[in-house]
Parts: C-alpha cells; sequence; structure tokens
C-alpha cells in the first residue's frame, strides 16, 4: 500500500463515525466520476454547493500560543491562516480572529477586516422609471433573435445589443441610458 | 402590496419590505438556472438576473461582470480559490454593495453590503450566496401555481 494512501486511510479512521460513513460515500462517489472519465471532481463550496467533508486547518505552529495579537511581525502568517479557514469554509472563526485585531496592523489584515466583516442590509427607495413586467414579455418574444449577444432593456424598450458586454456598457453610458436598463446575455 | 408577516405568542409583524416575481427553471447566458431573481451590483447602474443559490457558500460574480467592476473594486489583495461545479477557481473576496429589485407598487428595495467572491474565471451567471449575503437577510419564496405568480419577499433580518 502507497504511504499517501495509508496516511488517508489513518485520517478517515481517526474521524468520528458518522464522518467516516460520509467521507467514505464521497470518496466512492468522486472514484466513479473519474472512472467515467470525467476527471476528478473536488468536493465544493461554490455555486451550486453541496454538503462535504470539511478538515480545520494547523495553526501556524508560532501563533498556536498566542491569542492573535496583531503585530506587523506576524500579520503575513496570520493572512496566510486566515485565508485558509475561509477557503475551508470556517469564516466565523476567521472573523473572530480579525474582528479582535485593530484597524492599521498591516494593509492586508485591514483587508480581511472589511470583506469578513457581517454584511450590512438596508431598505432602499425603489426606482420607479422601470417596469420589469414589460421586459419579461420582451424577452418571451423578441430573445431568439439575440442569441448570444448582451442586451439592455427597460420598461420593454430595447436600449442596444452588443455581442460585448463593456462595449454595450460603453454606448448606452456615453448616451445617457445605461442608468436603471435590465441588462443580460441571451443564451446562443 | 404582498406582505409576509411574522407571528409570535403575543403579536404579529411584518417582516418582509419588498418583493418582486422571480423567474424558475430559466435560462441565463446558456446556464440553466433554478430561481433567478433581479439585482443591482453597485456601482454598476444597470440590473441584471441572478442565481439565488442558498447551498453556494459565497456570493459570485464573474466573467464580463467581474471584468467591468475590475477597476472599481479596489487592488486585489489576497488570490483564494473556490471549488465550484465548473471546476477550482481563482478570485478575490470584495465588499460589494448588491440590491435586490422590487416590481413597481410591491414595496421598497433592499441593499446589502456584502462579502462577494469575484473572479473573471467563473463563466457562469451572478451567484447571490449564503454567506455574506442571503445570512442576514430575511426571505421567502412562494412558488406560485402558475407561470409568473412566482414571488421572492424579502426584508431587514432584525
Amino acid at each position: 500500500m502507497s504511504k499517501l494512501l495509508e496516511e488517508a486511510i489513518n485520517e478517515i479512521r481517526a474521524l468520528p463515525e458518522a464522518e467516516q460513513e460520509a467521507v467514505a460515500a464521497l470518496i466512492l462517489k468522486e472514484f466513479d466520476g473519474q472512472k467515467q472519465g470525467s476527471g476528478f471532481r473536488h468536493l465544493r463550496n461554490g455555486p451550486s454547493g453541496m454538503i462535504r467533508p470539511i478538515r480545520h486547518p494547523e495553526p501556524p505552529e508560532t501563533l498556536k500560543h498566542e491569542d492573535w495579537k496583531g503585530t506587523p511581525e506576524n500579520a503575513e502568517q496570520i493572512c496566510d491562516y486566515i485565508t485558509k479557514l475561509v477557503e475551508n469554509s470556517y469564516v466565523t472563526e476567521a472573523r473572530k480572529i480579525v474582528s479582535a485585531i485593530p484597524l492599521g496592523v498591516s494593509l492586508e489584515l485591514d483587508y480581511w477586516k472589511k470583506v469578513l466583516a457581517e454584511p450590512v442590509a438596508r431598505v432602499t427607495k425603489p426606482r420607479t422609471d422601470r417596469d420589469p413586467r414589460k421586459d419579461t414579455l420582451w424577452i418571451e418574444k423578441n430573445a431568439g433573435k439575440y442569441k448570444g449577444k448582451w442586451i439592455a432593456l427597460k420598461s420593454g424598450d430595447l436600449l442596444g445589443s452588443n455581442e460585448s458586454l463593456a462595449e454595450l456598457h460603453s454606448t448606452l453610458k456615453q448616451s445617457g441610458k445605461i442608468t436603471g436598463a435590465f441588462v443580460f446575455r441571451v443564451g446562443s | 402590496m404582498g406582505q409576509l408577516f411574522k407571528k409570535t405568542d403575543k403579536d404579529k409583524s411584518v417582516w418582509s419590505t419588498g418583493s418582486a416575481v422571480f423567474e424558475a427553471i430559466c435560462e441565463i447566458d446558456s446556464w440553466s438556472v433554478t430561481v433567478a431573481v433581479k439585482c443591482r451590483i453597485e456601482p454598476l447602474e444597470f440590473s441584471c438576473p441572478a442565481l439565488l443559490d442558498t447551498g453556494a457558500e459565497w456570493s459570485v460574480i464573474g466573467g464580463n461582470m467581474a471584468a467591468l467592476l475590475e477597476n472599481r473594486l479596489g487592488p486585489p489583495i489576497r488570490s483564494l480559490t473556490m471549488s465550484t461545479r465548473l471546476g477550482t477557481i481563482f478570485g478575490e473576496l470584495h465588499r460589494v454593495g448588491i440590491t435586490l429589485l422590487t416590481d413597481p407598487g410591491q414595496g421598497d428595495e433592499l441593499t446589502v453590503e456584502s462579502t462577494t467572491f469575484v473572479s473573471e474565471e467563473w463563466d457562469g451567471p451572478v451567484v447571490l450566496g449564503y454567506r455574506g449575503f442571503l445570512e442576514r437577510i430575511r426571505f421567502a419564496l412562494d412558488s406560485g401555481v402558475t407561470p409568473g405568480n412566482q414571488i421572492f419577499y424579502f426584508g431587514l433580518a432584525e
């Protein structure tokens, strides 16, 4: 048996029994996909995600016994660890670490503090000069003629179409029509 | 205006501040999308369709939309990976204001200062995911009976 395989088996054996079963089922599923020529698929956390086994990343040795006081000297190590936590879905823990570190320790720690902050929602007044139901009717009748193109609609009026979103955006912006438009690409 | 209520032992209160028809099992670009809602991504001036995906950890903006935003979000500080059904992609997390749009006469819009994964490598539609977006709002889907009657209700989670 290869060393890598032996290590993997030992890691699975160390898991609680319920998790062992879930991991084994996922490995078999992925292995089946590989056998069928689709290549090895990663366990995924992106769209559209699925439940997946996660493994807590090891904190760097030098920070294991510290209380995560950020200093310019250890900022990079903390940021590396935060990245691993986020990539492995331990966002709550990453949030807790960065929220305890004051602003100004390092540019990157400030970045993590900003992006990991709790989302903030606010109610805003809607634009009144558009009717999306008319856009839907337009799409049902006309979208087929614009396959593969980006189109911009406003209350059932076609404002423009282009194969490039950047060009469509630029044209509409120059003509003052971009605000409030509904923009999407028609499937080809 | 349709509204939804939250009932407690003592009273009931309206929790939805706005609503809009959503598209079910539709096509965005060449992707089949189960639930599509309309949103506006700041600082872009236009609205676009987005996949509402409670199974996605992060909201995702990719491809052409990400390219349009590139110079407006600040410099990339740290790239990270995300595993998706389309493979592993690289991108950056950014703080982005995303507004859920209402239909006329159906209440107010809801803007979330959200944490969003921006990656030009993502070819799929704009995704509104759980972490950094849905986790801080209250929402409900009324799947309706006939097309055009599917309603997406949303409000502040307090």
